[in-house]
């Protein structure tokens, strides 16, 4: 029975689902080759230091060490947009756990044997741990030699002879007269901790310069066409010399964006004789030494009429990147310009400062600044309500963007669904009712943008037999992007879901995409793979039009065959149209496709305003919970969680990246939290000491979808996999207060903060009965 | 420095068995990802914490990283290739799994598919509460785990429907 | 490091074995092959201790249970006849980590591991449990109450080896508690936990066990909660009086987990906890 029902919108099985249920989906650390070394690292112990001595004369001797690279023989430095990040570390080491000596060896046992055996000794310097130290002129630098590293200045400003390495500057109306009109001024000092992505991959590559002077990498990269680029420029080569490819991934929610675990196993394999090199991180260095997501201190000030309308607003806002810059500056752009929140707000003055630290690298993390913008923001305004005596709902109605209203940076985003998320999310919640006795609840909206611009493109071949091939280097870490693309592609041709099949992600195949991060893929691969589809689509129409002797006008196309409107007898079949067999007079039919969000701006540096957004994410969301007065320990009974999807084009994937994203905002909220001693070592580096939530602390989760159709997205299309995890801490802080009128400002919220602030504790308390 | 020693051992894998020549302190996650072509079997940690690395020993649900390869030898070791044939009907749990899009990226899928199979064998039909338990150990940080709780529910009705 | 593996089946072969530097006595692996895999494990020669005779025997009996050093933490949750005596030991045991955890650990390794803070530890102190220690000269029994107040092996001689955990059978009116406190409601270690075990007749409570997780280095048993308890009723005096007694008593630790000052608070409310749901006897 045929038919020409959409694909879209269903609750389609996910297309890599089989595989990955039998086993047989293949990550990178499962892939071998013959002749393959094994990678380790020798990492510094101490946060700040001249390395003054390397000695590798007793590893070198182990039986079956091949080969031992330090950051001198690989002197080269990567991280766009600042490249500051070697290989190894060359003259100094930055942060406990920096990769100093690299050993690969014919077999784990004598790389882990070799690495004991290196000597290292170090001159110790002063370390910075604290960003609020680190900014001020006094200061030791982490980045002495600042000046000689490359940046691209177009998009951010460092400040020179500081660890400032990138002040984000947003000036919107005029703040202090908005103040001066105000009836209330409200000030708050909000703290997200850092934590760790929690991927339960652990990063892996594998590299290979062959003989002939190419690099494969195979690794466990969001986006490969970022880290070729960024290797190629490193290294000084051109970049058809670098080619990366990544298999499925293990979790990526930003810890694997922009090269990580590559420059180890590159700089090994550049040594190692055409001998390929591999490199799994252990969990303790995925802690240490990968990335993690750094703190962050917000300070809002906010002037707001009798009414609760805000009329100025001013932030700070301090981001911990750690001793090397990663995605640093641009995410102290995104986020500080959101730090304002999703709101109308006529008179705006933001303050970012990206500041270097003795620490742990701070990498991009899933909503890049909006889960550490949206505490701040979303606990200031429920501060705001109830001091003033407006209703949490009411005063986000009140304030919430909505279509034709322009954001801190100027812009007027299309398809606003803000006000329809919270609607959505309230009347899930009951909120018109009473709560619950004994209970709290709260509900929060929040906005994360999608980064522009940012291209992406595709190609789509069809194949002999009729099915297709689809080439697309967005990288499948769990979120669905096989099967959205395939589901769009499959709607935009007419043709059977089980006739697409996505190759993915390697650079010598699939055309270039700026990355597989910021809720993009959907969007902007999806457009592409749109684009590649319609253009393969005229193909087909045009060989269909002639084998059906028929006007194009007249064909129609589904179930992968080309019909004659209102004859059933007259069909061609995908496959009698493709072709390069000997004797087929078709050539194959090929289609490309490219997109690129549209009207961009370039971003003015001094006053924050220009068009670098290509849609936004927006979200309500709302918790219910209990405290237990007594230990402090928060008990949560519901979270419901509206997401403006644009269109939800696979209903399974969006309800998962949902209760996934929430589920990572409770651990994130309650109990996660990277911890540093007084010397920069982490403590807790381990899956055993650092928190996780557990499947008994998810509450059940309430998945709301909300359709703004967006006018440029694919079939209306936006994306979700950041909204999710944003709002759920200041959610839990606000419903927390309305539980037991008690306000946490910092992350995570522990029993013990909570007791703290219930006056509970303290040197001489006797504790009495409750 | 002296390598250890090297033992000639039979594994049974799957119901095949394997040959393998290794050293006295390798672990059996390594050789059977290494030696016994199981890369199925996931390494997550190194404290035992993640759950990643589940087979089943002797039908019991084991952690293959704190399992000696020696330590092995004479015992049923089932990876999540044992739950179906290749090319064979999917088990009951893989099917639920799927259907009910409690896979993402895939990673924590095949100890999760065992730690939930040893538990279905011993209860037919397990409360929310018990098979948060039996997962207890497998850690997911892609689902929030309600779609895997879901799934193992909805197998073990499937189960109980078509056996007599 | 690499290490060589020998699994020995006789006690002096084994004596031998652990006499000799640089050998260490792996049970269930949980705490041997982890510190292997992160690199922390500086002995060369792994001593297998299962396979010796008698190590995985378990029994119960009118004595008491004889729970040989090898007994998996499943076997001793899962046997019934041991849960109808030790119920609250059965059910604590029962959820310890996580199936496959439970699995290959051992009961006595969980002890020897000498953990801050652990679930069996402090109710096998208020049980009254034994270690029977296996030397090259015979055996001796330490009990658990005096093991767990030094804070390392030192208890044990080198070469020694416990060889199983006696548990004597309870008195017919003796009731036992355990209350702990978890940051996360699954697969957690308690911060501090508290077991307590009496003899109840008509409300009166007498040989009074009080063990403490997380009040000092070690999980203890605390003579001056047990004194305050002593020979009374729980009503909200003893509870008040024993509350006063811990806080004199405690002295925990700060680390990142928690200050030592919510420890101090929280053992008082899981104390509090602890004899509400005991005075129901």
């Amino acid at each position: 029975m045929i038919s020409n029902a959409s694909v879209l919108g269903a609750r389609i099985e996910q297309v890599d689902a089989r595989e990955k249920a039998i086993g047989s989906a293949v990550f990178a650390a499962d892939i071998s080759f013959p002749h393959m070394l094994f990678a380790k690292i020798v990492r510094s112990p101490i946060a700040h230091g001249i390395i003054r001595k390397i000695d590798i004369s007793r590893a070198a001797k182990v039986k079956g060490v091949r080969t031992i690279v330090t950051g001198s023989d690989v002197p080269y430095r990567y991280n766009l947009p600042l490249r500051d990040q070697p290989f190894l570390a060359i003259d100094k080491v930055r942060y406990v756990g920096e990769g100093v000596v690299a050993i690969a060896a014919d077999d784990e046992d004598a790389a882990n044997a070799a690495a004991l055996l290196v000597d290292i000794e170090y001159e110790q310097l002063d370390a910075v741990f604290d960003p609020e130290v680190s900014r001020l002129q006094s200061a030791p630098l982490v980045h002495p030699d600042f000046k000689d590293y490359w940046l691209d200045s177009a998009l951010f400003t460092p400040i020179p002879n500081s660890n400032i390495l990138s002040h984000f500057k947003l000036r919107r109306g005029d703040v202090d007269a908005g103040f001066g009109e105000a009836d209330h001024i409200f000030e708050g000092t909000y703290k997200a901790q850092a934590f760790n992505h929690g991927a339960l991959e652990p990063h892996a590559a594998i590299a290979l310069f062959d003989r002939g002077g190419q690099l494969t990498v195979w690794s466990s990269q969001q986006s490969p066409w970022f880290a070729a680029d960024d290797l190629a420029l490193a290294l000084g080569w051109p970049v058809h010399r670098v080619r990366i490819i990544a298999p499925f991934l293990g979790g990526g929610f930003g810890a694997k964006h922009g090269l990580k675990a590559e420059p180890l196993a590159v700089a090994l394999a550049l040594k190692s004789q055409g001998r390929p090199v591999k490199y799994v991180m252990t969990r303790e260095e995925v802690f240490t030494s990968s990335g993690v997501r750094g703190a962050v201190i917000v300070k809002q000030k906010s002037g707001v009429t009798r009414d609760g309308r805000i009329i100025a607003r001013k932030t700070e806002v301090i981001w911990d990147t750690g001793a090397y810059a990663d995605v640093g500056p641009l995410l102290c752009r995104n986020g500080s310009y959101s730090s304002t929140g999703p709101y109308k707000i006529p008179n705006q003055w933001v303050d970012g400062y990206c500041v270097y630290t003795n620490k742990v690298v701070t990498s991009a993390f899933r909503s890049y600044g909006t889960m550490e913008m949206s505490f701040a923001y979303e606990s200031h305004m429920d501060e705001i309500a109830r001091a003033i005596g407006v209703d949490p709902v009411a005063i986000r109605q009140m304030n919430l963007l909505e279509e034709g209203d322009a954001t801190s940076t100027g812009e007027t985003p299309k398809a606003v669904g803000l006000n329809q998320t919270l609607e959505a999310c309230a009347k899930e919640m009951n909120w018109s009712s009473s709560k619950r006795p004994g209970t709290g609840r709260a509900i929060v909206s929040t906005a994360k943008s999608s980064v522009a611009p940012s291209g992406s493109s595709a190609f789509i071949q069809m194949n002999d037999d009729g099915t297709f091939n689809v080439m697309c280097s967005t990288t499948e870490m769990g979120q669905g992007s096989r099967t959205v693309m395939t589901q769009i592609a499959a709607e935009t041709l007419g043709a059977r879901l089980q006739d697409i099949k996505i190759i993915a992600s390697d650079t010598a195949v699939t055309p270039p995409d700026r990355s597989t991060s910021s809720s993009r893929s959907t969007f902007n691969m999806g457009n592409a793979i749109l684009r590649a589809c319609e253009d393969a689509r005229n193909q087909i129409l045009d060989k269909a039009a002639d084998v059906l002797k028929a006007a194009r006008s007249d064909l129609e196309i589904f179930e992968s065959a080309v019909h004659v409107r209102g004859d059933q007898s007259r069909i061609a079949y995908f496959k009698h149209l493709a072709g390069v067999r000997p004797g087929s007079p078709y050539g194959p039919v090929v289609g490309r496709g490219t997109h690129v969000p549209a009207d961009t701006t370039p971003f003015n540096l001094e006053t924050g305003q220009g068009r670098i957004t290509a849609f936004w994410l927006y979200s309500s969301q709302g918790v219910e919970l209990s405290v237990d007065t007594d230990t402090g320990k928060v008990t949560l009974h519901r979270i419901v969680s509206a997401h403006d999807t644009g269109r939800t084009l696979n209903l399974a994937s969006c309800e998962g990246q949902i209760e996934g994203g929430v589920a990572i905002g409770v651990s994130t909220a309650l109990f996660e939290d990277l911890i540093l001693d007084e010397n920069g070592r982490v403590s807790n580096a381990s899956i055993g000491e650092y928190l996780m939530a557990s499947s008994f602390d998810i509450p059940p989760i309430t998945a709301l979808l909300v359709e703004v159709p967006h006018p440029n997205g694919p079939y209306g299309a936006k994306g979700i996999g950041e909204g999710p995890t944003t709002g759920i801490s200041a959610a839990i802080a606000n419903a927390i207060e309305d539980a037991i009128g008690v306000r946490i400002r910092d992350l995570p919220i522990t029993p013990e903060k909570i007791l703290t602030a219930l006056g509970k504790l303290g040197p001489n308390v006797i504790p009495k009965p409750s | 420095m002296s390598k250890s020693t090297k033992f000639e051992i039979e594994l049974n894998v799957d119901g095949e068995v394997i040959e393998v020549s290794i050293r006295s302190h390798h672990l059996l996650v390594d050789v059977l990802r290494n030696e016994c072509g199981r890369v199925c079997v996931k390494e997550g940690c190194e404290s035992a914490s993640c759950g990643a690395c589940t087979v089943l020993i002797d039908g019991t649900p084991r952690l293959s990283c704190i399992t000696l390869a020696v330590d092995a030898v004479g015992t049923d070791i089932c990876t999540v290739e044992s739950l179906s044939a290749p090319a064979g009907p999917l088990h009951p749990l893989q099917a639920s799994f799927i259907e009910n899009h409690a896979i993402q990226c895939g990673f924590c899928t095949p100890g999760m598919l065992l730690s939930a199979s040893a538990l279905l064998q011993a209860k037919s039909n397990p409360t929310a509460d018990e098979i948060k338990e039996a997962i207890c150990g497998n850690i997911c940080r892609c689902t929030g785990y309600v779609r895997i709780i879901q799934s193992i529910a909805a197998a073990a009705k499937a189960i109980h429907r078509s056996s007599p | 490091m690499a290490f060589e593996y020998v699994h020995p089946t006789e006690w002096k072969d084994a004596h031998r074995l652990l006499a000799t530097e640089g050998s260490v006595a792996m049970m269930g692996g949980c705490d041997v092959l982890t510190k292997y895999r992160s690199g922390r494990l500086s002995k060369d020669l792994v001593v297998d201790l299962k396979h010796l005779s008698g190590l995985s025997e378990f029994e119960v009996s009118n004595l008491g249970a004889n729970i040989g050093a090898a007994t998996t933490l499943m076997k001793l949750a899962t046997n019934s006849a041991f849960a109808s005596y030790w119920p609250t030991i059965s059910t604590v045991a029962s959820r310890i980590a996580s199936p496959a955890i439970r699995a290959s650990a051992t009961i006595v390794g969980n002890i020897a591991q000498n953990w801050s803070v652990s679930d069996l530890v402090p109710l096998l102190e208020v049980c009254d449990a034994e270690l029977v220690v296996r030397g090259l000269t015979g055996d001796r029994r330490i009990s658990m109450k005096d093991y767990g107040v030094a804070h390392s092996n030192s208890t044990l001689e080198k070469g020694e080896i416990i060889s199983a955990l006696l548990i004597g059978m309870p008195e017919p009116e003796r009731h036992t508690v355990y209350e702990r406190f978890t940051f996360k409601s699954g697969f957690d270690l308690p911060l501090v936990s508290i077991a307590i075990s009496a003899i109840v007749r008509i409300g009166i409570c007498s040989e009074v066990r009080v063990a403490v997780v997380g009040a000092h280095d070690m999980p203890i048993r605390s003579v001056s909660i047990e004194s305050a308890l002593e020979g009374r009723a729980i009503d909200k005096d003893s509870i008040d009086a024993a509350v006063l007694a811990m806080s004199d008593w405690s002295s925990p630790t700060t680390d990142f987990r928690a200050s030592s000052q919510y420890r101090r608070y929280l053992l008082t409310v899981v104390l509090r906890k602890a004899l509400i749901r005991f005075s129901a006897f």
